[in-house]
């Protein structure tokens, strides 16, 4: 059983900016921890309240991917 | 002006007259500033929890954003439920929250709780204000994000300082935020979608909460008239048909009726509109609508392909989809392919319509939804509780307009009702309003009738007490081989000796043939009315789908027809 999963699943880097207010990391992590995910790489630089540029890396399937690129999209501190 | 000023300044901006809440240290400033003015009402609730609720049932009765207070720490924690509930539902709401100065932040001092952090996930978006300048800016964008794309929940947490400094200087631009941008729907899509309905042998369509949220009914009435469509509606979509138009087939889903679940099982093509497919509409995802092409519509994308795969998914605000839709199908040549369809369906229809008017004492549930069926002005809004009258609610109460069933759907939080009714009343205060509940539900926010009371928020309640919680019970019948545990609660409160206590009136019915009287007079009560109705606690009589079952495969009431594998003859 677990080993299907892990053949449908890959790693995926996301990239995108975000503005840096309160709480936007959380909000960040949380989708993630959610959904019962790991992150696995996280690079996060940017000013008080200033443009920021996050990269998130996780272990998901394609529709989770997709899912998860959803629910960024609607956040919003996003910088599309 | 100091901050609270700026606060009240900014929401009477925005047309907001009421508000719920209950005072504290961290939000007094807040309160003696609403003290000095006459424009935004405050209705003083009994718990956060009750401030909360009715904000959701002011909102979700009128359109209008609904906006509750609690104090920091237990104050604002008492209101995270139903800021979760909200964020289920979609309910535009705005919730905000005392906290304590902000030189004493993280450093444990009185009533200090992170209550920003505990709401980020069940919000659209969480504010912390720590100046009083922020207030005009950031609740003009409160305002927006609540009641833009999808609605939903906003939080604002409140610095006490903040509440408390002179404003210096007035800026009320609206944050550079990611707001939701309209979009017209897909043309092409439309088109394809139009044409797949009227070619479909065997369509259904499908309603959810955002076809009442976009205050779509008419549009979505008008679709399935034209296409000769039967539809189906979700709990939070009931009324956006009329529950007795004939092509209205009511609830589907776990406690749905037979033929909705048959219809959608076997249907060809599938429209549904703003719904997320949630697992209690869905059943076994794998059975659900299997042979459908599904087109779905919903003003966010995140929901497309989340839990049901769309054939077509159509990114739009429900009111202008429709709209859209409609007019392609109007345009076009249609040659009625799914007559025999309907008739398939009718009949099953017919068969699962049994016979509600039921005589037997201790009273049947179904009895009572039968008489408010029969005795309700078309005007009256119903909100319920959380139990098994609320699904024998969804289940037979025929909602004639959008907006008048209002009940806690994704979040199932016992004690909604009452508060809700409260909050609808101040939203509808010309319209009868009507909690249809149930005792467990109702002893967890009983508090709430002296808000009734004291606010003249003259609401009616319809108690249906059987002394148990009665899903719990059938689950524990059904599913564990009748081991009851915590589930019975006896004949405690006397629930007329409470209501008179909060100087409501109040009315124990135990006999059917009283119903009717005593339901009118509920109907036109101009102060806090119970009716304490006995009713018996032994069995469902309705289907239901096990958790996690498929939706064709239902444990049937009494009077439930047995369905055919092959009636419609579907492979």
């Amino acid at each position: 059983m677990q080993t299907v999963q892990l053949e449908s699943r890959r790693m995926h880097t996301l990239v995108f900016h975000v503005q840096n207010n309160h709480g936007v990391l959380q909000r960040i992590t949380g989708i993630f921890s959610r959904r019962g995910l790991y992150l696995t790489q996280f690079y996060f630089n940017g000013r008080p309240n200033g443009l920021t540029e996050v990269q998130v890396s996780f272990e998901a399937d394609e529709r989770m991917r997709e899912h998860i690129e959803r629910q960024i999209e609607k956040l919003l501190d996003l910088v599309p | 002006m100091n901050g609270s000023q700026a606060l009240i300044e900014s929401m009477r901006a925005q047309g907001q007259k009421t508000l719920f809440g209950i005072p504290g240290g961290a939000v007094l400033p807040l309160y003696d500033a609403l003290s000095q003015q006459s424009d935004v009402r405050h209705v003083f609730t009994r718990h956060e929890q009750g401030a909360v609720h009715a904000a959701q049932g002011f909102a979700r009765a009128s359109g209008q954003t609904g906006v509750c207070i609690g104090t920091s720490g237990p104050g604002a924690t008492n209101l995270v439920t139903g800021i979760a509930d909200a964020y289920m539902d979609s309910t535009n709401i705005i919730a905000l929250m005392g906290q304590v100065p902000s030189q004493l932040l993280g450093k444990d001092a009185f009533q200090e709780t992170d209550v920003f952090s505990m709401t980020l996930p069940l919000t659209k978006h969480s504010f912390k204000v720590m100046q009083a300048s922020q207030f005009p800016s950031v609740v003009k964008s409160a305002y927006r994000i609540a009641n833009t794309g999808r609605p939903g929940p906003v939080a604002i947490e409140m610095t006490k300082d903040a509440l408390t400094a002179p404003v210096t200087e007035w800026g009320d631009r609206e944050l550079a935020l990611n707001y939701y941008v309209p979009s017209e729907p897909n043309q092409d899509k439309i088109r394809q979608a139009a044409l797949m309905l009227l070619e479909a042998e065997r369509p259904m369509m499908l309603a959810g909460g955002g076809v009442t949220i976009a205050n779509a009914g008419a549009e979505f009435t008008a679709l399935a008239e034209a296409l000769m469509c039967f539809a189906a509606t979700t709990i939070t979509a009931k009324g956006v048909i009329p529950g007795d138009h004939p092509l209205c087939l009511g609830q589907l889903g776990m406690h749905g009726r037979q033929v909705t679940n048959h219809a959608i099982a076997n249907c060809d093509v599938l429209l549904a509109v703003g719904t997320r497919f949630s697992d209690r509409i869905t059943g076994r995802i794998e059975s659900f609508a299997p042979h459908a092409k599904v087109i779905h519509v919903d003003i966010d994308p995140s929901e497309f392909n989340k839990n049901v795969d769309a054939f077509l998914a159509i990114a739009a605000d429900a009111k202008p989809g429709l709209k859209e839709l409609l007019r392609h199908v109007l345009a076009a040549q249609r040659s009625d392919r799914s007559k025999a369809w309907r008739e398939k369906v009718k009949e099953l229809d017919r068969q699962c319509s049994c016979d509600i008017a039921r005589d037997e004492v201790p009273i049947r549930a179904e009895r009572v939804i039968h008489e408010l069926n029969r005795h309700l002005p078309e005007n009256a809004i119903v909100c319920t509780e959380v139990g098994h009258h609320q699904m024998y609610a969804t289940h037979f109460f025929k909602s004639r307009k959008p907006r008048h069933f209002i009940t806690s759907a994704g979040a199932g939080t016992m004690g909604f009702g009452l508060p809700a009714a409260i909050g609808a009343k101040a939203a509808k205060p010309e319209q009868p309003v009507i909690d249809v509940g149930s005792e467990g539900s109702l002893v967890m926010v009983c508090q709430e009738m002296a808000t009734a009371v004291t606010e003249k928020l003259p609401v009616s309640v319809c108690n249906l007490n059987n002394g148990w919680y009665a899903i719990v019970k059938q689950w524990q019948k059904l599913f564990y081989d009748g081991r009851y545990i915590a589930s019975k609660l006896g004949d405690v409160p006397d629930w007329v000796k409470l209501t008179e206590s909060f100087g409501g009136r109040a009315l124990r019915v135990t006999r059917p043939s009283e119903l009717g009287d005593a339901i009118k007079e509920a109907a036109r009560s101009e102060e806090l009315f119970l009716l304490d109705v006995i009713t018996d606690s032994s069995d469902a009589g309705m289907p239901l789908v096990p958790p996690l079952g498929s939706n064709t495969e239902m444990a049937l009431g009494q009077s439930c027809p047995t369905v055919e594998r092959n009636y419609f003859g579907v492979r």
